[in-house]
């Protein structure tokens, strides 16, 4: 074998190697570090990028969006939409680690109570100076909810909200029709609970998704989100509470998200109603679940008959980072802008199974799906959740959510439950949303 | 090659310096290339130790003293705040339960863990059939991923159709099955023995090598001078192994006092907050909530807490090395 042994004449030669070595290791951590800061622009031939960022990982999403942005390529020639999909949980952290960066994704679909937030940070393009920008033919709740320190800064995808899906043949065989009123309610998941099948479900789970869910019952009662601790307010969490206590709704609501939990217990016959929205429909569809034959959608029972519906603006926005080249820039607003013609926006929001944001094209798309008129209805209607807290709503939420479980729970009383509730939401600040 | 061939070779013959250089010099430069080496050895290792503990810790630091808020997020820098995110957050009741939960949460965890994990070491000392697999088969939950785990236990333990109440109700144990993760005391509960029940492969295989280096001598010479199995247990086994049992109490609590994902996936702190723990809350402070400053003090207390066992591990260590 033949020994390694550094002759002496290249001493000097392994020390500039072990010195070489450390800057290698350097520049790669240094590399590490900064890997992310390419976003990717113009290359050498005429080539322009732009990136887009969203959460649709898989299904109706997932669709729409690569065969928007293939269009858009197709439109567009010498360009590249380059997409990144995260999953729901990390894309706020993902967003809020770019803006920190100062390196924002051309595009990016955020959730509509996160808007006010990321448009804080300063890293968001208003739309308001740019060409052919317009807020004339959308529903008002859908312009409100992107607009922040009265600048626009995002346009919705599409929208949604929640309902009271029933399903048929248990309410006919009880002789009932869909309630309408919290009464009526209470009552019909009264009588449609014989063990194991639940008259009622919900969601009370510890996030944002049941505080969504009760926002359209205290809503049409009159309460609000600054002023929790009021009996129009304690009413509407009163009439969730009850339907736990006396057995109609599972104790299993706490634990109980929108999809797949809640749909699994009314597609398996154990819960005879449901609080729900249409992104269920494809579920629905795959168990064949046909509107109007196993199920019907009612919208949100209020308080007294007669009440109007306020029920909360769901959907994802279609946000411009700052920053990018004037050429980046300029193709993102056409993206933007593209997504707004109203075949586009059918298709769009017909894959997504959301409901169009311009009442023109809803009226077009409803007459080839009954079972979003109901939403369609409460769209009109719809209060977007960051109005009065903006980007502080998340904070105001978890008040809310922290609430519903305490009193869900036992371990306070509804009126205890909302006076600790009021304590926190008024220490937020309330921010000028929309 | 040849083996037969001399494995020193014979350095060619070094011209002579032409500044007749003495050999101390040689030496000198030697020795300086020899520390460069050392450091250049080095340099990965603390490269690494400061981009995943130095920098992330001191972020944190520097966070907890800033007032943050989403507009502050693009700068490195917020404005300075002071303690009063310290003072906020720890007067915070849910805080405070949390804090105190912690406190209660890791030390039943490790009681309990303790007992099950020394009652099966001793088990593991015994001859019987099937050892070998058994022993094996106790580090499986070591293998799953904590968030499995969690959400495992969280299929087991539901209202409807969950296996516990199915078995427990099917022995009539009980007679309605029990809410196990929608009432705040069983949430804790519930909670607590997934932890317990992952935390016990640690203490076994940890206090099972220990049980193997007592040298057999001493027990039989307790046995001769007519030692009952618990005096032989009490007196000789357990002062042997005291060291290897400090350790494992330490690193356990180390390991409990930060428990995290055990929670989300079960009970994501809920319901009503009621097994929110440390880690967790400042989680939801951070990620949740968005006050990063808040949710960073709270991470410097737990740092804090962990901190204060360390120079106990330190000298539990020099003590056990130096019995050995």
């Amino acid at each position: 074998m033949r020994a390694f042994t550094v002759g002496k004449p290249s001493r000097r030669r392994a020390r500039w190697r072990l010195a070489a070595a450390g800057g290698v290791v350097l520049a790669l951590a240094a590399a590490g570090c900064s890997s992310s800061g390419s976003s990717g622009g113009e290359s050498s031939n005429g080539k322009t990028t732009i990136t887009e960022l969203d959460y649709f990982t898989s299904s109706g999403g997932n669709t729409a969006l690569n065969w928007y942005n293939k269009k858009f390529e197709q439109e567009h020639p010498g360009v590249t939409v380059k997409r990144t999909a995260v999953a729901f949980a990390n894309l706020i952290t993902k967003v809020l680690q770019d803006a920190s960066a100062g390196d924002m994704p051309s595009l990016v679909l955020l959730d509509n109570p996160n808007v006010a937030q990321v448009a804080a940070t300063g890293q968001l393009r208003a739309f308001n100076d740019l060409p052919g920008f317009t807020t004339s033919g959308y529903y008002p709740g859908a312009i409100k909810e992107c607009t922040y320190q009265g600048k626009q800064y995002c346009y919705p995808i599409g929208t949604n909200s929640v309902g009271l899906f029933y399903n048929k043949a248990m309410l006919k065989a009880a002789g009932l029709q869909p309630p309408a009123t919290w009464d009526e309610l209470a009552a019909d998941a009264k009588k449609l609970t014989k063990p194991p099948v639940y008259g009622m479900a919900f969601d009370a789970t510890a996030d944002e998704q049941s505080t969504w869910q009760l926002e359209p019952f205290f809503w049409s009662n009159g309460a609000s989100l600054t002023k929790v601790d009021t009996p129009s307010f304690a009413s509407a969490l009163q009439l969730w509470v009850n339907m736990v206590k006396d057995g109609s709704a599972s104790k299993s609501v706490l634990n109980w998200g929108q999809s797949p939990d809640l749909t699994q217990q009314f597609t398996q016959g154990r819960a005879a109603m449901m609080v729900n929205g249409p992104w269920i429909f494809p579920d629905l569809n795959a168990k064949g679940w046909k509107y109007n034959d196993q199920y019907g959608i009612v919208p949100i029972p209020t308080d007294k008959a007669g009440q109007t519906v306020i029920a909360p603006l769901g959907g994802e926005t279609v946000d411009m980072g700052a920053g990018g080249s004037t050429e980046q820039q300029k193709l993102a607003w056409e993206w933007v802008q593209g997504m707004q013609q109203p075949d586009v926006m059918t298709h769009v929001t017909s894959l997504m199974y959301y409901l169009p944001t311009k009442p023109a094209v809803t009226d077009q798309v409803l007459k080839g799906g009954p079972e979003y008129t109901v939403f369609a209805k409460e769209t009109q209607t719809a209060r977007p959740r960051t109005t009065e807290y903006g980007a502080n709503y998340p904070k105001v939420s978890q008040a809310i959510w922290t609430a519903i479980q305490s009193a869900i729970t036992g371990t306070s009383s509804v009126n205890s439950a909302l006076q600790t509730a009021q304590g926190t939401i008024s220490g937020v600040q309330q921010v000028s949303g929309g | 090659m040849n083996p037969a061939a001399p494995s020193v070779r014979t350095e060619p013959p070094r011209p002579a310096s032409p500044a007749g250089r003495p050999g101390a010099a040689g030496r000198d430069r030697r020795a300086r290339y020899r520390r460069t080496a050392r450091l250049a050895f080095l340099l990965p290792a603390g490269l690494y130790v400061l981009f995943a503990f130095v920098v992330p810790v001191l972020y944190n630091l520097i966070l907890s003293f800033e007032q943050t808020t989403p507009a502050t997020i693009a700068s490195l820098f917020a404005p300075w705040a002071g303690l009063s995110n310290y003072k906020v957050t720890l007067l915070n009741s849910i805080t405070q339960s949390a804090l105190i939960r912690t406190l209660s949460f890791t030390v039943l965890s490790l009681l309990f863990q303790f007992l099950i994990g020394f009652g099966l070491a001793l088990l593991f000392s015994l001859r019987f059939p099937l050892n070998k697999l058994a022993r094996s088969l106790v580090i499986v939950p070591w293998l799953l991923p904590f968030l499995v785990t969690g959400f495992i236990f969280r299929f087991l333990f539901q209202l409807e159709a969950g296996a516990i109440n199915q078995i427990l109700l099917d022995v009539h144990l009980i007679h309605a099955p029990i809410g196990y993760l929608l009432s705040p005391g069983w949430a804790y509960v519930t909670v607590l023995i997934t932890n317990i029940w992952l935390g016990v492969p640690f203490f076994t295989v940890l206090l099972f090598s220990a049980l193997q280096d007592v040298p057999p001598e001493l027990k039989e010479a307790a046995m001769i001078d007519g030692a009952s199995p618990w005096q032989r247990l009490v007196r000789v086994t357990l002062p042997v192994i005291r060291p290897v049992i400090e350790v494992t109490f330490v690193l356990g609590f180390v390991f409990t006092v930060k428990v995290f994902d055990i929670v989300i996936s079960l009970t994501q702190g809920g319901p009503a907050n009621s097994t929110q723990l440390i880690a967790t809350w400042a989680y939801n402070l951070s990620f949740q909530q968005f006050d990063y400053g808040a949710g960073a003090a709270l991470n410097t207390v737990l740092l804090i807490i962990a901190l204060l066992v360390a120079p106990v591990y330190i000298r539990l260590n020099r003590d056990s090395l130096r019995q050995a």
